[in-house]
């Protein structure tokens, strides 16, 4: 009773998803989106888990103290409060645009959108310049005044602005009419880990990349054996190929739609060779879930019940 | 001969490290400026994406994230660029959950182009949208053909996608002309395939890492996938493309075209480095040091 339920569950929804690819008629085709949607829910679902299963691997080891326990909390730490401002505040940045033509003279908004004009007016009168500079468009002079401000957003917030930030800027024209464009965008903390910190550690990781391999190309590509050589000749050529500088070696040509040369060589090598590899294995590992597919679906295949 | 092998010998890990720097860092100030000749798997994209009529929409999968970033971001950029100025409605998903400010901040940069260029406003809802982040990777895409907006029903600010004016008609996937995914792993491109190319027939195209590439050749080779961008040569060859026809874009930042010396150097690199390896373990043979 214990395994069999499980097991006609897993009998019963294997076939209907494999029926419904034969058979995209009523009823197969709604119990299909039925079980899609189950699906989502169940990926959101192991999602949680995968946090939870975290947060106990990680609990454990700075209890026992394993090497590097230090590196947990900071792990723990990270994860909670990236979760925390998530799920408080969101990830995304709001962005709201609004031009606005501002009388400096009068202390008069001219024309608004989408924001309240008197919070805009009241963020004007807080501007503190710390740089101008005179820029010509359209054949006029005009100063920019680059500065901080606070400013009221209709949400309520009040967000700071820099000198920093291209998002602002403020045109004084000769008239002493001021035409702004305000570009107003209230960064959540969860954007700011993102734009921050998420960002450029994962480029920085990726960028290692060319050192690693640059040393581990010299440390273990040798030409131990005849395959080991013909390993190291595609790499040559795709290497070549695949950047412009493969072209500046030149090229024979031996009929017209014959030419030699580093890329056309990686071309064939990519679309020929690697190709025929990649099927082989492609169809290898699609027989194999076909298989492996049958076998948990009439119950021969019981591994994944978990246990001894 | 000894002196020479001894001193190839001595190059350590540290002394390639300092190599790779400078192969990567000199070219970006000192370009060579070598001429890039699209392959055709990227003009086959350029084609596509030329001949769609205006007003059409297409659909964009950002499926990666920022550490790979540097591949994929400038041909996604570059496709943008070309859609945009063909006045191409764009969709924008993603897959991956950083795909949306990875979308964001394209367009972003898009926007002060156009508005500089050609004195044109990108505008959300009307030229593109972005919808958020969903857990589900394939079963998403394979509910995206039978029902778009019940699938993705929010943008990234949770406005619902049947209140977007470019979204609220779209009913099934095969309202796209076309399916782009920039991806860089799974869930992503292989499924675009698997699920909208083979099931409702709307051709599907786009970039992946230079890393990747081998794995999905075969679906281009099979007529599966439209065509291919592998990696930043890829963004390189649609850069160029784009360039030609529209030769205001030069002026503005063209990662892949400029990340081309870089990588044509630390190419080179790399197999100067390999033959010294091999010298130097053909002269131990040769001596009886190794086997």
């Amino acid at each position: 009773m214990k395994r069999g339920i499980p097991l006609l569950i897993v009998f019963f929804t294997g076939m209907i998803w494999l029926t419904q690819y034969f058979i995209p008629h009523y009823p197969f085709n709604k119990v299909m989106n039925l079980l899609s949607d189950w699906m989502k829910i169940i990926a959101a679902f192991a999602m949680v888990l995968g946090i939870l299963n975290l947060l106990r691997v990680n609990f454990i080891k700075i209890s026992r103290k394993h090497y590097n326990w230090q590196y947990s909390i900071i792990l723990i730490i990270a994860l909670l409060i990236t979760i925390g401002f998530g799920c408080i505040q969101g990830i995304t940045e709001n962005v709201d645009t609004t031009i606005l033509v501002y009388n400096s003279t009068s202390n008069e908004v001219i024309s608004s959108s989408i924001f309240v004009a008197p919070a805009i007016i009241e963020g004007l009168k807080n501007f503190k310049p710390i740089s101008s500079e005179d820029v010509e468009k359209d054949g006029k002079k005009e100063t920019i005044q680059k500065g901080m401000m606070d400013i009221t957003t209709k949400k309520g917030k009040v967000v700071k602005y820099t000198d920093a930030n291209p998002v602002k800027r403020i045109i004084v024209k000769s008239d002493n009419s001021v035409i702004e464009t305000v570009i107003v965008k209230t960064g959540t903390v969860g954007h700011w880990i993102y734009k921050n910190l998420i960002e450029h550690l994962s480029s920085t990781m990726f960028s290692l990349l060319a050192f690693f391999i640059a040393s581990a190309a010299f440390r273990a590509f040798r030409a131990k054996s005849f395959e080991a050589m013909l390993l190291l000749g595609s790499a040559f050529i795709v290497m070549l190929g695949k950047v412009p500088i493969g072209d500046v070696f030149g090229k024979i040509e031996i009929h017209e739609k014959i030419i030699i040369s580093f890329p056309s060589i990686q071309v064939w090598l990519m679309n020929y060779v690697n190709t025929a590899g990649q099927r082989a294995i492609l169809l290898g590992a699609a027989i194999g879930i076909i298989a492996i597919s049958i076998k948990i679906i009439i119950g021969l295949e019981r591994t994944y019940f978990g246990g001894e | 001969m000894n002196i020479f092998i001894r001193l190839l010998k001595s190059i350590d890990r540290k002394f390639i490290f300092i190599i790779t720097f400078f192969a990567v860092v000199i070219p970006m100030f000192y370009p060579l400026y070598l001429p890039i000749i699209p392959e055709d798997s990227v003009r086959s994209i350029f084609k596509k994406i030329d001949a769609i009529p205006e007003g059409s929409k297409i659909l964009m999968s950002f499926d990666y994230d920022p550490a790979s970033k540097p591949e994929c971001h400038p041909m996604a950029i570059a496709n943008l660029r070309h859609a945009f100025k063909k006045n191409l409605k764009i969709v924008i998903i993603q897959l991956w959950p950083f795909g949306g400010a990875m979308a964001t901040e394209a367009i972003d940069e898009l926007k002060k182009e156009f508005k500089e260029i050609y004195n044109r406003d990108i505008v959300y809802g009307d030229d593109y949208c972005i919808l958020g982040y969903k857990v589900g990777g394939a079963i998403l895409i394979q509910q995206s053909g039978k029902d778009f907006n019940g699938t993705f029903m929010e943008d990234i600010d949770g406005k619902k996608a049947s209140e977007i004016s470019l979204t609220k008609d779209v009913k099934t996937i095969k309202d796209f002309e076309l399916v782009l995914s920039y991806s860089a792993g799974d869930p992503g491109i292989k499924q675009w395939v698997m699920i909208v190319d083979a099931q409702y027939k709307v051709p599907v195209a786009g970039g992946v890492t230079a890393v990747t590439a081998p794995e999905i050749t075969p679906y281009l080779n099979s007529g599966q996938l439209l065509g291919l961008m592998a990696g930043l040569r890829g963004a390189a060859d649609y850069e160029t493309l784009v360039n030609k026809k529209y030769p205001p874009f030069k002026k503005y930042v063209n990662s892949g075209t400029s990340g081309m010396d870089p990588q044509n150097i630390v190419h080179l690199m790399i197999i100067i480095f390999i033959i010294i390896a091999n010298i130097i373990y053909w002269h131990d043979k040769k001596m009886g040091l190794v086997r």
